[in-house]
């Protein structure tokens, strides 16, 4: 469930919805400060405008005892939780402020801890003949604006932000699904079941169903031509093997009509040759089939060690009879994803590989730790510039023509291996060649 | 053994109907695949040979067909093909065993008898015996003469297999089936040196040889 909320998180939807969301807000708070400013900004200036106002009224005798006359006076008519008035004058302090206010000019006052008083004011003072006259009224009109402002924000920037959020929601698991089907298609053509195609998608066309068509498109192409490669092949085998059949058919009538032991060698020579075209047809056959991946239909859990073993048993004898010393070496024990048969041949191919390449009395090692398999002998090994070109069908090293074989078993290897998705590589064995293969290693349920 | 060859290509056809006619076995021939399911339809056979690539009606739908019609014998199928699904397509298609073409006729004839005599084969035997050698299946114990021959789990593996089908030709790629499960072909002979080991512990120390090599097939025990 966990995982479901990260990929959700990460899914191309939700990214561009939670972009969205946070520009959206930027945008709002941005506009939001600036209209505030604005406000209070004119508010500011007509409170300004009406102190100075104020100030000029009381003030407008010159006389200190006129004006503290005029202050009391007001003092007297006016509300201290709406305006607040002092004059510190050359006779004393007047007016309904019983407390300096510190500072000059047009600024904020809080007075601390009154209960008669508002909490906040704005204030002007100006220095009038012999004194300081300082006039004040409450700021409530800008807790208001405040409160209006909060309340614009609550109401409006909140309830957008859920609901782009819950339909970026929405949409994320709309398309996590559709996304969904066509990785599985994906890993359906992936693993060589070329017939899988999407499941209709619900709703109008759009970026994801096309790119859902191109994919049915591509599967549809893919197995029109593992198809036409299929009949090739076939074709090509029928119309091959039927004149070989017949060919190996008459030499089969042509020994029989010999006595029994005059049979001239190139009797022998010719269907050993047949053979040899036969052995060549089927690695080609094999390998385009292999390349064509429908052997990954058939894959489940293989125990390598097994097949290790197994064959190490069956090619002992002849190893001994080539005069090879075979040894097998087993570390670690682990299970492939994969077909028996195809990773029995790979074995059978390297080991033949190493038996027949190698003179008399070399040393073949067979060994498998884990997922990685290797075989290694101590004959004169395969040159550097030549290990790439080992692997192309049909190449053969210019001291191995007189040796059996057609030219195709590392092709072959090389070509089961990419179908288990591993990987083959050649190495200096010092002296020797070492064949590795690396194959991916089946998780432990 | 009463045999239906279905196969298209005169020559091959030909030879193989003339050569299991030569081992005394009755043979039906059939030229394409419409025949050949009606002839098999209608007809008792103990063994079928089919060919894959058939004109009109190919071998694998062929033997669909029968099966589908819970008609179960034995079928061998002969196929140009012989790449990786191939041989697979054609088991799961119902057929019971496959040869790729071309063939050594030992090896037809050596198949064609273990097909069909499948079903008599008695698994449930405690001892095996062929002359003066017996195998205890239970105790795991090879003895000849009453001198007891210290075998190799595979080495006994390979002599059970020889015993069990006594009498009858075992090829090298029927052994390797049936004693190393494996269903390709090396090229190297590892099955010689298997039988040449065993002999030398099975035969080597006694006067009659047990393990007869058929040219141009494979091995067998004489029952």
């Amino acid at each position: 469930m966990r995982s479901d909320w990260q990929d959700m998180l990460r899914s191309t939807p939700m990214r561009l919805t939670l972009r969205l969301v946070a520009l959206f807000v930027l945008i709002s708070l941005l506009t939001f400060i600036a209209t505030w400013w604005l406000a209070n900004k004119t508010l500011l200036d007509a409170a300004e405008y009406t102190l100075d106002l104020e100030l000029a009224e009381l003030s407008a005798s010159g006389d200190p005892a006129t004006i503290a006359a005029a202050v009391a006076r007001l003092a007297l008519q006016a509300d201290p939780e709406t305006m607040i008035l002092r004059y510190d004058g050359p006779d004393g302090v007047t007016g309904n402020l019983d407390q300096q206010v510190p500072g000059s000019g047009v600024r904020e006052f809080d007075p601390r801890d009154r209960d008669d008083l508002s909490d906040r004011y704005i204030v002007n003072s100006r220095e009038v003949s012999g004194g300081v006259l300082t006039v004040g009224q409450a700021a409530d009109s800008f807790e208001e604006l405040r409160e209006v402002f909060g309340k614009v924000l609550g109401f409006t920037l909140l309830p957008t932000v859920v609901l782009v959020f819950a339909a970026g929601m929405l949409s994320a698991r709309r398309s996590a699904r559709r996304l969904g089907a066509i990785e599985e298609t994906l890993d359906r053509l992936r693993s060589g079941d070329l017939s899988a195609r999407l499941p209709a998608m619900p709703g109008p066309a759009d970026d994801l169903s096309r790119v859902g068509a191109g994919i049915d498109k591509l599967a549809e192409a893919q197995e029109a031509s593992t198809e036409a490669l299929r009949q090739v092949s076939a074709d090509i085998a029928h119309d091959l093997k039927t004149p070989i059949q017949r060919l190996s058919v008459q030499l089969a009538q042509t020994r029989e009509a010999l006595p029994e032991g005059t049979a001239p060698d190139a009797l022998d020579r010719a269907e050993a040759e047949i053979e040899g075209i036969v052995s060549t047809f089927q690695s080609l056959l094999s390998i385009a089939q292999i390349e064509g991946g429908s052997p990954r239909l058939r894959f489940a859990p293989v125990d390598l060690a097994g097949i290790v073993r197994t064959m190490a048993e069956l090619y002992e004898p002849s190893a001994e009879e080539s005069d090879h010393r075979l040894r097998v070496d087993i570390g670690r024990e682990a299970n492939v994803m994969g077909d028996r048969a195809l990773l029995g041949q790979i074995v059978t191919n390297l080991l033949e590989n190493a038996l027949r390449h190698t003179p008399r009395g070399c040393e073949v090692v067979l060994s498998l730790d884990g997922t990685r398999l290797s075989v290694a002998d101590d004959g004169p090994g395969i040159p550097a510039a030549e290990r790439g070109k080992v692997m192309r069908r049909l190449y053969r090293l210019d001291r191995s023509r007189s040796t059996p074989g057609s030219g195709l078993g590392l092709s072959l290897v090389e070509a089961i291996v990419k179908l288990h998705g591993g990987e083959l590589s050649l190495h200096d064995n010092a002296p020797g060649l070492r064949v590795v293969i690396d194959l991916p290693e089946l998780p432990e349920t | 053994m009463r045999i239906l060859v279905i196969e298209d290509d005169r020559t091959t056809g030909d030879y193989i109907a003339n050569g299991l006619r030569e081992e005394g076995h009755v043979v039906d021939l059939s030229r394409n695949g419409r025949e050949g399911l009606l002839t098999a339809q209608t007809s008792d056979f103990d063994v079928l040979v089919v060919d894959r690539m058939l004109p009109d009606l190919d071998g694998l739908s062929l033997v669909r067909t029968l099966r589908a019609a819970k008609n179960l014998t034995p079928a061998l199928f002969l196929t140009a093909l012989g790449g990786v699904d191939d041989r697979i397509e054609g088991l799961n298609a119902g057929g019971d065993d496959y040869l790729v073409k071309p063939f050594a006729f030992g090896e037809l004839t050596a198949r064609l008898t273990a097909l069909a005599r499948r079903p008599q084969m008695r698994q449930d035997d405690a001892i095996l015996t062929a002359g003066d050698l017996h195998m205890d299946l239970i105790r795991r114990k090879v003895t000849r003469a009453g001198a007891e021959i210290d075998l190799l789990p595979r080495e006994f593996s390979l002599l059970e297999c020889l015993l069990r089908r006594k009498g009858r030709v075992q090829t090298r790629t029927m052994l390797l089936e049936a004693v190393w499960e494996l269903s390709f072909d090396p090229q190297t002979n590892v099955v010689e040196s298997h039988i040449s080991r065993l002999r030398s512990k099975v035969d080597k120390p006694f006067e009659t040889e047990l393990i007869k090599t058929v040219r141009g097939a494979g091995y067998r025990i004489e029952a």
